[in-house]
Formats: structure tokens, sequence, C-alpha cells
């Protein structure tokens, strides 16, 4: 009995949960992020922009913070 | 009046030195049974746990392989990277928590241990086991050509690039036969601190030896060469290489056990979001040396560095990989190059530890464990010793043929574990219904890997198949990575019943 338990209780675990809302915002935006990346081809030029670096370059640089802000708050507040 | 190569050579040897020290020391305190020798008892904290990851993703691949590739394919390498090194911190927590959990509540060790179990087959822990086996010898040759070039181009080619390689493959299967992967827990941490560290360095004092600034380093760039500030992979090209190094080097067995080592849910959360900060933040300054390393191709430094150098380099070492080094070897004090080519060498050994260690454990533990079930925890320790070492030459062996560009094996090794995805999927994450059984698990893992192996430019001809029909293994990962899903789906419904 105590092993049917502790195998349930384990399954519980393993289970996908979005009980916090966060979790949904903070996922969402994550897949949007990695999704925008594609976007990349509609302005993929070696045109100068910030520190003299390339509009995809700069992009990709602002779809980093962003998902890396997203990991730091997921284990901050989501991940349990 | 000392030479630049001796005090290079000698820095070298003293960083071996160190981590044989390291690694024996751990030993002092290793308790011979399989879970120490293996996942530190279960107990590794966050230091350990996130160094040890990182330092074992990023490899000669991180510290060589990148330089070359942006130096030849660009910023491109940067749109990549930061998406697969991120998305491979994510992956850590969400299916490394699951195998954590697994893991410790039924005292796994080996990665096949969960696969085996949860599917209650016998037959997918061995073609887990072979399929691991095949894909990760090339990720040891890779670590094996890093390390033959460091020593070769830190040693101004007094000792060859196969000497050079065969003393760093062997020291570090030494220490881990000594010391099991714990002695690599341990190196990994001074390793990880010692190549993050040695990258930046190294990129800030190459970028401003020739540039007053990075905009300065971007104008020259667009002048050289352009189309190196825009993306050059084609969108499955992109697609694929995310996939295949953010989920596919994560879920290789030398990831995996890290999963299995670590102490609690806290520590392993936190391991993935650092681990995403340590990785994507790496490439910051390695891509700021290649695209140096482009101007400099181009234009060339009086004296010391010949236009064309890159392909000179490709001519001699069978690939453009040695680039970095060379930069470093040509372009820095000879004391800042022994201890920034040290930090190469400890991302090549880092990995490689780590490899022939889990490579080891995974024929012992699901190969000669089931052939010889009554064999002492002692035998099986020795057995284990005698795997490192012969993987470590097999490794060896296969780079001294000077297989090819780093980047394209990895991309194939981690393009073949990539196909376990399927089965672990289904084994972590509890489903209403069972979409994949041991029979779909097993014809999925097998057809994925036999497509990266037979469809990838540079397997492909050894199949007989057309070069038109080959892809890069990125891009023909991906493509094997959604039949091997949808064979494992239909097989699975197909043996329903008898399951």
């Amino acid at each position: 009995m105590l092993e049917r338990w502790c195998a349930l209780s384990i399954e519980e675990e393993l289970k996908v949960s979005f009980k916090n809302p966060l979790s949904i915002v903070l996922t969402l935006i994550a897949v949007v992020a990695y999704l925008l990346l594609l976007a990349v081809y509609q302005f993929n030029r070696p045109d100068p922009t910030i520190l003299g670096m390339s509009t995809p370059l700069v992009y990709a640089f602002t779809l980093w913070i962003i998902i890396v802000i997203v990991i730091i708050v997921a284990a901050a507040r989501v991940w349990g | 009046m000392v030479e630049a190569w001796q005090v290079v050579t000698t820095i070298l040897f003293l960083y071996l030195i160190f981590m044989i020290i390291i690694g024996y020391y751990s030993t002092r305190i290793l308790r011979k049974s399989l879970e120490d020798f293996y996942l530190l008892s279960r107990r590794a904290g966050l230091l350990v746990l996130f160094l040890a990851t990182a330092s074992t993703y990023h490899s000669a691949f991180a510290f060589l392989t990148s330089v070359a590739v942006f130096a030849t394919t660009g910023v491109t390498f940067w749109i990549g990277s930061f998406a697969w090194t991120t998305l491979a911190g994510i992956v850590g927590y969400l299916i490394g928590k699951r195998v954590y959990i697994l893991g410790k509540s039924r005292g796994y060790i080996s990665p096949s241990d969960l696969l085996a179990d949860r599917y209650n087959s016998e037959l997918l822990r061995v073609i887990t086991a072979i399929v691991w086996a095949i894909f990760v010898i090339g990720y040891i040759t890779v670590q094996a050509i890093g390390l033959g070039i460091i020593i070769s181009i830190g040693s101004g080619g007094r000792i060859s690039y196969e000497i050079g390689s065969l003393i760093l493959v062997l020291a570090t299967a030494l220490y881990v036969a000594i010391g099991g992967l714990r002695a690599a827990y341990w190196t990994d941490v001074a390793q990880g601190i010692w190549m993050y560290l040695g990258v930046w360095l190294a990129g800030l004092i190459i970028i401003y030896k020739f540039f007053p600034g990075i905009t300065d380093l971007f104008v020259a760039v667009r002048e050289v060469n352009p189309k190196l500030l825009t993306l050059n992979w084609h969108w499955q090209l992109l697609v694929g290489n995310i996939i295949v190094f953010g989920v596919g080097v994560m879920i290789l067995p030398h990831l995996w056990i890290k999963f299995y080592a670590a102490r609690d849910t806290y520590t392993l959360k936190w391991s993935s979001a650092l681990t995403a900060l340590y990785l994507s933040s790496f490439y910051i300054p390695a891509m700021l040396i290649g695209l140096t390393a482009a101007v400099l191709n181009a234009k060339g430094v009086p004296g010391i560095l010949e236009p064309g150098f890159i392909s000179a380099l490709t001519k001699a070492y069978g690939s453009a990989d040695a680039v970095m080094a060379y930069m470093i070897y040509t372009l820095t004090h000879p004391v800042i190059a022994g201890l920034l080519l040290a930090g190469a060498a400890a991302a090549a050994m880092s990995t490689l530890d780590s490899f022939i260690g889990t490579i080891s454990m995974i024929l012992t533990r699901d190969m000669y464990q089931k052939i010889n079930p009554k064999a002492s925890e002692s035998s099986l320790v020795l057995i284990s010793r005698i795997l490192i070492i012969l993987f470590a030459l097999i490794g060896w062996a296969l780079a001294i043929q000077r297989p090819g560009l780093i980047f394209d094996i990895v991309a194939i090794a981690a393009g073949g574990g990539l196909q376990v995805l399927p089965a672990l999927l289904q084994a972590v994450i509890p489903t209403k219904r069972q979409w994949i059984n041991k029979y779909g698990a097993i014809a999925g893992l097998v057809v994925g890997a036999l497509i990266v192996l037979m469809f990838t430019v540079q397997t492909a001809k050894y199949f007989g198949i057309p070069s038109a029909w080959a892809r890069p293994a990125g891009e023909i990962s991906l493509y094997a990575l959604i039949i091997n899903f949808i064979v494992a789906v239909i097989v699975s419904q197909i043996t329903k019943r008898s399951s």
C-alpha cells in the first residue's frame, strides 16, 4: 500500500502543471521569443546599428536578454 | 633565454599535473560503490552540479570550433547558439527534474536504467546503450582532436598533434580511472571556472590589441565581409541545430547522469538557470575573437599573421578548429597564452572525462552486469576502469585520422543522442494515454539513429547514399526526430495489445 502511495505521489510530481498563472505567462513569453527568432530573416541585413552591430545581431541579443530574464524569474518564482 | 613554446608547454603540463592531483585527491574519499563512483552518492551541491554541467556541456566545441565557425560564418553562430544554450538550461530543469525524481526514488544509476524500468524492457536498455556507444565515440574523438591541436600549437609544433593528443587523453583517462566520475566532478569545477575566465580574458586581450572598441571591430568586419554580420543558415538548419544542441546534448548520457547526481530539486533548478547563463554568455567573447580572426585573416598582421592564415591552419589540421589556439599562441604573452590554452584544454578534458566515465558505466551496468549479474561492486569498478582507458584510446585513434570540423562531428553525435527523446518524454511525463510503448520506443530510436547516420553529409558516403540526399547533421537530425516520433507512435498503436 505504501509503495503504491509513493508511486502515485511520484507520478503526481512528474505531471506538467500550470497551476501558477505566472508559469503560463513565462511559458508563453519563452515560446514566443523562440518563435520570433525565425522573424530574423525579415531583416537579415548587415547595416550598422547600436555599437556597429548588424540588425540580426542586435535582434538576437534582445531575444537572448528576454529569455534569460524568463529563466531567472522562472527559477525564482515558478520552478519548484 | 626561455622560448615562448617552453613557457606555454610548461604551463600546460603543470595544469595537467594539477588536474591529476585533484583527481587523485578525490579518490581518498571514494567509497567503492557504483553510486559513489558515478553519481557522487547523489549529493552534488549547487556549485558542483552547476559547474560540472556547464563545463561538461561546453567542450572543445565551445573553445575551439565556435571561434572557427564565428570566423567563417560570422554572427550566424551567435544567433543559433544563444537559443540552444538557453534552451539547454530549460531542458535541464524541465526534463532533468523528472529524471532526478525517478532516479532518486528508483535508484537508477545509468540512463538506460530509467528507460528499461519505465518500459519494462531489457531490450530497450541494450539498444539504447548501443546507440549511445556509437554516437558518443564521435564526442570523445572531438575532445581528442581539440587536445591534439592545443598541445601541438602550444609547443610550437615540437610535440606532434598525435603525441600531444595521446598524452592529454591518457592523462584524462588516468584521473577518471582512478577517481571515477567523482574525480570528473571535482576537476570539472576547476575546469569550469578556468575555461570561462579564459575565454573572456582571451576575448578582451585579442580584441583590444587590434581595435580601440567593439564598434571598430564591427566596422572592420563590414569592410572585409559584410555577410559575416548576417544569418547564413537556412531556417531548417537553424531550427535543427537549436534542437540538436539545446535538447540533444542535454539528454546525452554524460549530462543525463548529472540529473541523478543532484542533491535536491532546488539545486537542480538553480543549476539549470545558471547553466543557461554560463553557456550563452560564453559565446560573446568567442564571437568577438572569431570576428577578429576573420578581419586578421583578410588583412594579416605584419610579421605575425599572414593573410589567409585560416586556410593554412585548415590544411595543417584538417579543419579550421585550430584558429583560436593559434591566435592565443601568436598574439598573447607566453604566460597568458599558457594559461588560456590550459583553459581550452580544460574545456576539452572536462567533457572527455565525463564521456569516457559515462560510456564505461553504460557498458558495465547495462551490458556486463546483465551478462554477469553476480559480479561484485569491486569487479564492476575494475571493468569500468578498463573501459575508460579503452574508450579514451579509441577516441584518440579516430582523432589522429583528422576526421574534420569539430562542429560537424558534435552535431552528428548530439543528433544521434537526440533520438532518445520520444522514449524519454513518454517515460518522464505521465499522460492519460500511453502514446509510446516499448516496441514503439525501440522502433523509433533505431529508425531515427539510422537516418542520422545514413543521411548526414559526412557519413552518407559510407552507406552509398547519393550526396544530393545528404543534409547537414543539424537538419537531418530534426527530420529524423520527426520520423522517429511518428514511427514510435504508429508501432506503439499496432502493438498495443501485446504490450
